[in-house]
């Protein structure tokens, strides 16, 4: 793995383009690396090696034995029909941050990385929008395709949504779920203000699926170590609810409280065995992609 | 350290209360944020909303001290001893201050001259601690008296030390002084001159030839009351061929006071413009013209007369502050008809009636007719507390019982008077046994006169006559009586007048305070038809009534001499005077070779004794008011207050000096208005950074 990847201002500038954003980042991302790891049936060759004891016949290289004799084995790369899932939590929470640290605009980016990255292996990658009450004026989910255009269709989607979600949780995501039971690797993009039974059920689904689940867990780092020196005036993005706080007064209380909530949003990945990564939005997206190529590896 | 406004300084103080409040009370909005979630935040109590930190004291201290200052500015502190006034407002005023006799009127519960002292305090007040003031009395405490410029603190001491004088004042000289005074001043200090007068006819008769400089405004203070028909005086301002002019008067009835401006010169009630009179830039002179009360008159006055006042009989407007207080007089009736001719008191009433006044004696009679048995009760209610004079007239008949008889001899010891004739009626036995030592003569039997029977010769120095006219004092002799009493004058009795036989015709005597004169005459027509002259009859019953009534009177028409107060009087003494001492009033005087006795007569009205160097009397001196200041008709019902009228003048150069002292005025309004919004920008300063920081912190 190379030099971690950080996002700046110019690169925000150019999110109206997340395809070519994510592109650059992903290439960034794998240079000086294999492109695969594994070894298939597919029509596209990958390499030879030395045939050993117990490989199939007919994989035998049978002109380089002719011309060499010596027997190579082909090894050819291995397809795939692996789908991706990206649900990404749209709702009001998700928007708190200024510019580059801005919740929403970094899980957006994040998605589209990972579009793209399942794009490279083959895989089907698929989007849904949790957090909305209705989806009326918005397209709820994305099915996972292999087409050629569909990532640029995902894409474009993505770069359209914002935080305004009517839900103050996960809202319909039943609709959003496959129905059948495949291999598919589910990736849940959220801040985690969520309700923990609403997390449990939306695991269980998930668990049921038999999908292998992730769950990127974005922060903001004023959610994580606040730094209010005033009196303050908080309002709840998603509830309207108004709360006076001296902002150094209340740092004490804050961190137990959101040590507890860490804690159980753990113990939720864990007990549906869901990987579990933290984000904090000004950290790179390395950490993020890295813990889905492991997790994406367990599916192998 | 002194305030001219300690009160408002004391409000200003008070005002501190208000950053303390703001600082104890005041709460700063919290700075608002869209957070992701409220679920971890615990609401607290927070720190602007409890009391200050000690990091803000700073911050308190310095709005206290704003308002403190703020207090200290506006209620003009200075430092008497300072060198460096602050120039605020500053001005020249020469105060042309009237102390005259005529202030000491009364107006309201006060005097005039209280009046006009607070006018001009209030002007003092009004004008800055870098003005100059000077105070030039009218009359003056000294002759040639220089004229001193002082901080107005100064002059309100000086105002407030002065008294009125029994002087007659000179306003038009005296604000013609203050001008040439005010001529020390340079152009850049406004300069004026403020009268504070009751502006009496005598005293502004002269200012229709003053002319004043240019550069220096006028401004009049009226002290005192108008009477309602006052017609006003005008105040005119003449340019280059434009005359100006402003009537001060009042319509009648609701006694308001306006100032009409009639441009065309004359002004009149039609006319009315506006108070202030504008005057062409290229303003010449200012005069002020004088028209005072046309066919109404001027201002009067009712003043109580004081004890030592009098009322000279020869020259009736010699003393403005005498006011008549009618004479009460008790007319004894012996027995009532219903035909009032046939009274007794018929004659004398007619004789004692207002309409009979003369203009020789104007004495205001109060008749009250009264009977014998009745006499006592009548004699408690003649007199009022504040005049113990009364007269009571007895003609014959009038038996009075014991109990009246003496009521009357308290009456007449306490100052009353007796009149007391003869007649018919007369019982000489019991009239002898119940007044008895009051009488001054002894009554016996009635005689018959011879026909051309008459009086002894009145020359001109005859005390009850004397001053008649040679005419009027022939006519006296024929004396048209057909009878007498035959009497004889008791000891200490003074015969006023007799018969050519010497039997006593009127005979006086003093008991006590009191005095008693007997009349040998009938009162009615019984003896005779003496009762019909006019002439006769009538200016001697007024002559006897004043004199029975008014001892006091009486010393002034002994009095053969008069002058004003503190006037010097020359007199005429007789041969082989040259070189002796006289006394008048404590002072001594001596007598010139040419027989002539220059002497100063005393502040106070009064009567005052001319003596020799052995105590001899020489001669009576009766000391009034002076004629100015009494040249003024005696009114009653005074409604109209007074009124404060300012004129100032605009020329070219007046405007720029006033300019340049308004630049210095304008300064300290900016100054001040400064002030007002640094203060005002520091208590607001909490609203304007809760504010600031309570911009919404929208964090998408």
């Amino acid at each position: 793995m190379n030099a971690p990847l950080i996002i700046g201002d110019e690169l925000l500038a150019l999110a109206g383009d997340l395809p070519l954003l994510a592109r650059n980042i992903v290439d960034g991302y794998f240079h000086g690396l294999h492109r695969s790891v594994r070894r298939g049936s597919s029509p596209v060759f990958a390499a030879h090696r030395p045939y050993m004891a117990g490989d199939p016949a007919r994989l035998v290289n049978w002109r380089v034995w002719a011309k060499t004799d010596q027997l190579y084995i082909r090894e050819y790369e291995q397809e795939t029909n692996l789908r991706g899932y990206l649900y990404l939590d749209t709702s009001r929470s998700m928007a708190y941050g200024d510019g580059v640290q801005n919740k929403m605009a970094y899980a957006r980016l994040l998605c589209a990385v990972l579009a793209l990255l399942m794009q490279n292996q083959n895989d089907a990658p698929g989007i849904g929008f949790v957090g909305q009450t209705s989806y009326r004026d918005r397209t709820p989910a994305i099915p996972p395709s292999n087409r050629g255009d569909h990532l640029h269709e995902l894409m474009a989607h993505l770069a359209r949504t914002e935080a305004d979600g009517e839900a103050d949780d996960l809202g319909q995501f039943s609709g959003l779920l496959s129905l059948g039971r495949e291999r598919a690797l589910s990736v849940l993009v959220s801040d985690g203000y969520f309700p923990e039974k609403q997390g449990c059920a939306f695991l269980t689904q998930l668990n049921e699926r038999g999908h292998e689940v992730l769950f990127l867990h974005v922060l903001h780092r004023d959610e994580v170590d606040p730094q209010f020196e005033d009196d303050m005036l908080f309002v709840d993005s998603e509830t309207g609810e108004e709360i006076e706080a001296d902002g150094r007064a209340m740092r004490a209380g804050y961190e137990k409280k959101f040590s507890a909530f860490l804690r159980s949003i753990e113990s939720l990945c864990l007990d549906h065995e869901t990987a579990y990564c933290r984000i904090v939005t000004d950290e790179p997206l390395d950490l993020a992609m890295s813990a889905f190529f492991a997790r994406r590896a367990e599916l192998f | 350290m002194n305030f001219t406004n300690p009160w408002l300084f004391a409000a200003g103080v008070a005002c501190l209360a208000i950053p303390v409040w703001v600082h104890l009370q005041h709460r700063r909005q919290p700075r608002r944020v869209v957070f992701s979630t409220n679920r971890f935040i615990e609401p607290s109590e927070l720190s602007t909303r409890k009391k200050r930190r000690i990091q803000d004291w700073p911050l308190f201290l310095l709005r206290c001290l704003a308002v403190l200052f703020l207090a200290l500015v506006f209620s003009k502190v200075f430092f008497a001893d300072m060198a460096a006034t602050p120039k605020l407002q500053r001005e020249a005023i020469a105060l042309v201050f009237d102390r005259s006799a005529s202030m000491q009127a009364k107006s309201g519960d006060k005097t005039v001259f209280d009046e006009a002292k607070k006018l001009a305090g209030q002007a003092l007040d009004e004008t800055g601690h870098g003005s100059q003031v000077a105070i030039l009395f009218t009359p003056t405490n000294q002759a040639n008296e220089p004229v001193r410029w002082v901080r107005p603190t100064k002059a309100k001491r000086v105002l407030s030390d002065a008294t009125a004088s029994n002087q007659a004042g000179d306003l038009a000289a005296s604000i013609q002084k203050a001008a040439h005074s005010l001529g020390r001043f340079g152009a850049d200090f406004p300069k004026i001159i403020h009268v504070v007068s009751d502006l009496q006819l005598s005293a502004i008769e002269n200012l229709n030839q003053l002319s004043l400089p240019p550069n220096v405004a006028l401004r009049v203070a009226k002290a005192g009351e108008l009477e309602p028909v006052n017609g006003g005086f005008k105040i005119g301002t003449r340019g280059q061929g434009v005359l100006r002019t402003g009537v001060y008067s009042h319509s009648r009835p609701s006694g308001a006071i306006t100032v009409v401006d009639a441009p065309s010169g004359e002004a009149s009630d039609e006319r009315l413009a506006k108070r202030e009179l504008d005057t062409p830039g290229n303003q010449a002179a200012l005069t002020v013209p004088y028209t005072v009360g046309n066919q109404f008159g001027w201002f009067s006055r009712t003043i109580s007369a004081p004890s030592e006042d009098a009322w000279p009989s020869d020259d009736q407007a010699f003393d403005a502050y005498y006011v008549q207080q009618p004479l009460p007089v008790l007319l004894i009736e012996p027995k009532s008809t219903e035909k009032t001719f046939l009274r007794k008191t018929f004659f004398l009433a007619r004789a004692l009636s207002p309409e009979n006044f003369s203009e020789d004696i104007p004495m205001q009679f109060e008749l009250q007719q009264g009977m014998p048995i009745s006499a006592a009760a009548d004699l408690l209610t003649l007199t009022k507390p504040e005049n113990s004079r009364g007269l009571v007239v007895l003609p014959d008949g009038a038996n009075l019982s014991k109990g009246g008889s003496a009521a009357l001899k308290r009456f007449i010891a306490s100052g009353g008077g007796l009149l007391f004739f003869g007649g018919p009626g007369l019982q000489p036995d019991q009239i002898n046994a119940t007044l008895d030592e009051l009488l001054p003569v002894k009554i016996s039997k009635i005689e018959t006169l011879e026909s051309g029977t008459t009086l002894e010769a009145v020359s001109a120095r005859h005390p009850l006559w004397g001053e008649l006219s040679a005419e009027h004092r022939r006519r006296l002799r024929k004396l048209p009586l057909t009878h007498r009493h035959a009497v004889s004058a008791r000891d200490g009795a003074t015969m006023l007048a007799s018969f050519s036989d010497r039997v006593p015709f009127i005979v006086e005597k003093s008991h006590e305070a009191g005095c008693v004169i007997f009349v040998n005459a009938s009162a009615d027509r019984s003896w005779g038809k003496w009762q019909t002259d006019g002439a006769l009859f009538v200016v001697t019953t007024h002559l006897l009534a004043v004199r029975a009534a008014c001892q006091i009177e009486n010393q002034w028409r002994n009095a053969t001499t008069q002058g004003s107060a503190g006037q010097s009087l020359e007199l005429a003494l007789p041969t082989n005077s040259a070189g002796q001492q006289f006394e008048l009033n404590k002072k001594k005087f001596a007598a010139n070779a040419e027989n002539r006795l220059v002497v100063n007569l005393p502040d106070a009205p009064g009567v005052y004794p001319l003596t020799d160097s052995q105590g001899g009397l020489v001669q009576l001196i009766a000391v009034n008011l002076p004629p100015e200041e009494s040249d003024l008709t005696s009114e009653q019902g005074i409604v109209v207050r007074r009124q404060l009228e300012k004129l100032r003048q605009s020329s070219e150069d007046e405007s720029a000096a006033f300019l340049k002292a308004g630049t210095e005025s304008e300064s300290s309004v900016v100054w001040r208005t400064m002030l007002v919004f640094l203060a005002l920008l520091l208590a607001a300063e909490p609203l304007i950074s809760n504010r600031y920081h309570s911009t919404v912190t929208n964090t998408k």
